[in-house]
């Protein structure tokens, strides 16, 4: 993947090349808003960070510039400003995700992997296979090695969106947005018994399980731990 | 603060249109005074004067000059003539008949009417004061006619009047200076008195308020809007300074923890291992810091009412069954039960995301304090009262009556349970959730266990369905 960041905060900027380079990730970092908006014009990257206060030119002007001249390279916006009304003016903007800082990594490339994948257009799929795990959207129904499970509605979204992520982290706060539209993180793991739940159900008496726990970052789906 | 020098600016102004306007009036009130008594006057007597003139004129001198001559002879000698002076005559020199032998100086022939002093023109004095007023006409015939009227005692009369006029003028001048500077002053000093108290206020002595008399006038409203101003001012100032308070001691405190585990690292060689140790343990501090941190500013934000543009008519009952949904399990997990009974299809105006929040609150408050036994979620419509009733209740120990008020405040957090995770921020959001929506908190004893109820009124298009 390879990843523009606009951000102008050398430490942030230093850290999140850093990380995402060791992620196997290919990155190039700017400091300021009109060269990043330039570099982005001239150059294709897979996804883009950009922080939202910026010197020379906003982070918001540089989204809606790309956007306007057609460009819909996905974008994260990473910002300080952590309201509802801020989230949804990003958004607006042309942003596709919205992270508040101070942020885990684990959030962000686990976004970021969502992010990239949203553009290969999977949103076209209704139906999810993980080994012998199947998952039928229209349907509603879920088999695990032809057998017929029985899924709470919350339940089946959560596996869902898990399946339409499958091999990909999936944290805590990406699943209360996808499937409580909760935007704001509440104190007790709430999730954490979700999954446990639903691991009760898909994984419990299998050969081998696919629901994973990644330690400090969330869930995955797959098939090997 | 910089203020800027005192001037009278307003107060000059004030009593110079005062003065300005009252001596307009009085000038115009003596003008007409003088004008009606003398011009008007003078204008009637001319008129009887021509109008004697022309009757003479066309009465006796059509028949010939001598029975003007006698009329006029006649008219001299009649006993109500005293006052009156008339002359006639062929030239200046030969006077035919008249008052006086010969014709004044000062008094011009030809036509014309005019005042003229006696003693001036050495007329004989035949039963007349000082002044006479004449109307002179030459006749066709060549004969001078003049017909006058003794003005004597109507000029000492304008005199008098025009005298009255002035005085008044210049009483009332005096009043109205005199007056305007108190009027203006009374009125000023009450805007003294307000400026004052703003500058003890500014100083940061808050108690001097400005004094409000019964009934009340429009400068005394004014004063009270200004207290009320004052003590609103007053309160907030009181409640930063235990906010500061507080954040201080309750960010403080962490970060003073996080500097002496650093400190306790560096003065003493460490493995590897306690290294680790070190920096899980002040991420986890670190984390806990911000979500204080959060927490006071997202409540900031709401009570300075930024949230107010997301206000939609929304399903209340949806978001409620969302969030029991949500924490159920955990309640299971937690050997308590989540019950909820709720309303189908209720609306109010409100925040989504907020309100989902305050909620969340509630039940993790609940499931955190309660202890054992139920938490009850209930949604309600009270249609006679239009009102909206959202509450949570637990079975746990409950909160003193006598705490109800406080726990709402920012940071409060009872003495037994100051032990207990959470920032104490729980309740004091709820409380600027429900400010932003002009809802009603209400904390109830409920035996055992506390309620929590938020009363959103019913939104309109609830009420249409």
């Amino acid at each position: 993947m390879k990843v523009l960041i606009i951000e102008d905060d050398p430490v942030t900027s230093g850290y999140l090349v850093k990380a995402l380079g060791e992620s196997g990730h290919t990155v190039d970092a700017l400091a300021d808003g009109a060269r990043g908006l330039d570099r982005a014009r001239n150059e294709e990257y897979d996804v883009l960070i950009v922080d939202r206060m910026l010197p020379g030119l906003d982070g918001l002007s540089v989204i809606e510039q790309l956007r306007g001249e057609g460009r819909t390279t996905p974008v994260l916006i990473v910002s300080a400003l952590g309201e509802v009304d801020d989230r949804v003016r990003g958004l607006r903007a042309g942003g596709d995700d919205y992270l508040v800082k101070p942020f885990a990594f684990a959030e962000l490339l686990a976004r970021l992997e969502a992010l990239s994948r949203r553009l290969q257009g999977g949103a076209a799929t209704t139906q999810f296979k993980l080994r012998d795990l199947e998952l039928d959207q229209l349907a509603r129904t879920v088999h695990r090695a032809g057998q017929k499970i029985e899924l709470k509605p919350r339940e089946f979204q959560i596996l869902e969106y898990l399946m339409r992520h499958q091999g990909h982290v999936v944290t805590r706060t990406m699943l209360l947005e996808a499937v409580w539209d909760y935007h704001f993180d509440p104190e007790t793991n709430v999730i954490d018994v979700h999954i446990s739940r639903l691991r009760q159900k898909i994984d419990k008496g299998f050969e081998v399980p696919l629901l994973h726990t990644v330690r400090g970052a969330g869930y995955v789906l797959r098939e090997n731990d | 603060m910089k203020t800027t020098e005192g001037t009278h600016r307003i107060r000059n102004r004030l009593w110079g249109a005062s003065v300005a306007l009252g001596l307009a009036a009085a000038v115009a009130a003596a003008g007409v005074m003088v004008w009606l008594s003398t011009y008007q006057a003078e204008s009637h007597l001319d008129e009887e004067l021509y109008a004697e003139v022309v009757e003479l004129m066309q009465g006796p001198m059509r028949e010939g000059p001598e029975a003007l001559a006698t009329e006029i002879r006649r008219r001299v000698l009649a006993t109500d003539s005293v006052g009156h002076v008339y002359l006639f005559a062929e030239s200046q020199q030969t006077i035919i008949e008249g008052t006086w032998g010969a014709w004044p100086e000062a008094l011009r022939q030809g036509g014309g009417i005019q005042t003229f002093g006696l003693e001036d023109v050495g007329a004989p004095n035949a039963g007349l004061s000082r002044h006479v007023r004449v109307a002179v006409r030459t006749l066709p015939s060549g004969h001078h006619l003049a017909v006058g009227q003794d003005v004597t005692e109507h000029l000492r009369l304008r005199r008098s009047l025009q005298w009255a006029a002035g005085g008044a003028l210049a009483l009332s001048l005096g009043i109205l200076i005199a007056g305007g500077i108190a009027v203006s002053r009374r009125l000023l000093d009450r805007v003294v008195q307000m400026r004052e108290v703003v500058s003890f206020a500014l100083r940061g002595q808050g108690e001097a308020r400005v004094p409000v008399k019964r009934p009340p006038d429009e400068f005394d409203q004014l004063a009270e809007q200004f207290n009320h101003l004052l003590d609103e001012n007053r309160a907030l100032l009181q409640r930063m300074r235990e906010v500061t308070n507080e954040v201080a001691h309750d960010l403080r405190t962490p970060l003073a923890r996080m500097r002496a585990r650093i400190e306790g690292h560096q003065s003493a060689p460490s493995s590897e291992q306690e290294r680790d140790e070190l920096l899980h343990a002040l991420r986890e501090e670190l984390d806990g810091i911000l979500d204080t941190f959060n927490a006071l500013l997202h409540i900031a934000q709401i009570e300075t009412g930024r949230a107010q543009e997301e206000m939609v008519v929304l399903d209340l009952s949806a978001l409620v069954e969302n969030a029991c949904e949500l924490y159920e399990p955990v309640a299971e997990e937690a050997d308590l039960e989540l019950r909820s009974q709720i309303a189908p299809q209720v609306s109010v105006l409100g925040n989504r995301h907020l309100l989902a929040q305050a909620l969340t609150n509630l039940i993790e408050n609940a499931l955190k304090y309660a202890g054992r036994g139920v938490v009850n979620v209930r949604l309600g419509v009270d249609a006679e009262r239009r009102e909206v009733r959202l509450s949570v209740a637990d079975q746990g120990p409950g909160i003193p009556e006598a705490d109800h008020e406080r726990v709402l405040q920012r940071f409060a957090r009872l003495e037994s349970a100051r032990n207990s995770p959470g920032a104490g921020l729980g309740l004091s959001f709820v409380a600027a959730v429900a400010k932003l929506h002009q809802a009603s908190l209400e904390l109830e004893d409920v035996n055992p266990g506390l309620r929590v109820g938020l009363v959103l009124a019913i939104s309109a298009s609830e009420e249409s369905t």
